[in-house]
């Protein structure tokens, strides 16, 4: 008899399992990450502000928000979240919610210094993701640099061996 | 049996019920056969007592050649026999393989089996006799169980029963995606390999 495998993925989506993942998935994933990180900045932004009212209730000024600072920390921020995120499990919380996951060309998670690089760069020039809607393999220019890629990965956890 | 004048009935016949012609004919014929066999089992039952049966004079008499003699032509009348006997037999042997089926068949169809099986045999006596434990430890529980939730999707009537609100839009969130990637995809790479005359490249 004809067996067939037993998945958690929706019968409709498990062709796409494991194949490189678009643009558009790409891009709302990576927007939901700059939301995350956005937020987890405002809420250490309200706490401090917040503690600095504690402390000294009667001299408070609110803390320096020069547009280069917010824009530092989120850089920082956001190299920090993705590093860890793609080299522990190959995904930030944008990929899981999309259901994708980083992967190396040999199928494995990054390596620590391949998701620190990644990161750095998807920071630093962002729209290297747009490449991949031209590549005819789906790979961002990051992907091209670091040689890695992103795939549709809708289970639970991530597969693939561990590049670390 | 008594007979009276020529051309009237025998007296037996007259005390028995009118029977038709034929019977008459096969009931005589029987009688004969009967009689026969009772006189030729009476003869076999004293003949073989006879000790002059033993002899070598009745079996070899000296005064016959040797392939005239009676041992000789009962010996050969046996090695006939024998060989025709295996013969009749491998004839009857093919006749049967021939017929059996067909016949078997034909009885088989006008019989209601099933039920025969349901009012004549015990069903439970046989099912007692199997070794159920044998049969089911070769059958591949996990491969059946895994087919059979393959089948019936539980993977599917778990997200149903016990899916929320959230997950459905995620899921229909990534489906949308894929959707959407593989539109853009195809819009683009058909924009540009139109002019090279290559056929877009399909990512999976």
């Amino acid at each position: 008899m004809a067996k067939e495998e037993l998945s958690v993925v929706p019968s409709e989506a498990r062709s796409y399992q494991g194949t490189p993942a678009g643009v558009a998935t790409r891009l709302v994933a990576s927007v939901i990450d700059a939301l995350v990180v956005g937020g987890w900045l405002l809420a250490m932004y309200w706490g401090y502000v917040a503690l600095r009212l504690v402390l000294s209730p009667g001299g408070f000024q609110p803390p320096d928000r020069s547009l280069l600072l917010v824009g530092a920390a989120f850089f920082w921020a956001e190299v920090v979240y993705l590093t860890f995120a793609w080299w522990l499990g190959g995904r930030s919380l944008g990929d899981r919610v999309m259901g994708l996951q980083v992967v190396s060309t040999r199928g494995g998670r990054l390596r620590f210094l391949q998701a620190a690089a990644r990161a750095f760069l998807c920071a630093v020039f962002p729209i290297g993701l747009l490449w991949c809607a031209i590549d005819p393999k789906r790979r961002s220019l990051q992907d091209i640099v670091l040689r890695t890629s992103v795939v549709y990965n809708w289970l639970p956890r991530a597969t693939g061996p561990s590049g670390h | 049996m008594t007979v009276t004048q020529s051309g009237e009935t025998p007296r037996m016949l007259e005390a028995l019920p009118a029977l038709p012609d034929a019977d008459v004919v096969v009931d005589v014929a029987l009688g004969i056969v009967g009689g026969s066999i009772g006189v030729g089992l009476a003869v076999l039952r004293r003949v073989p007592g006879r000790r002059v049966l033993r002899s070598r004079a009745v079996w070899r008499p000296a005064f016959l050649p040797t392939g005239l003699q009676p041992a000789t032509l009962v010996t050969e009348l046996a090695r006939r026999g024998a060989w025709q006997r295996a013969r009749t037999a491998e004839q009857v042997g093919a006749l049967l393989d021939q017929w059996t089926p067909a016949m078997v068949e034909l009885v088989v169809s006008r019989l209601d089996l099933t039920n025969l099986v349901i009012r004549h045999v015990d069903i439970d006596s046989v099912v007692a006799t199997v070794d159920l434990d044998a049969a089911v430890n070769r059958v591949d529980l996990v491969a059946v169980i895994e087919q059979v939730l393959a089948d019936i999707d539980l993977p599917a009537i778990i997200r149903d029963s016990s899916g929320s609100i959230a997950s459905e839009t995620v899921r229909g969130a990534r489906m949308t995606g894929i959707t959407v990637d593989d539109a853009i995809s195809q819009a683009i790479q058909r924009r540009l390999f139109r002019r090279r005359g290559a056929p877009p490249v399909v990512s999976e």
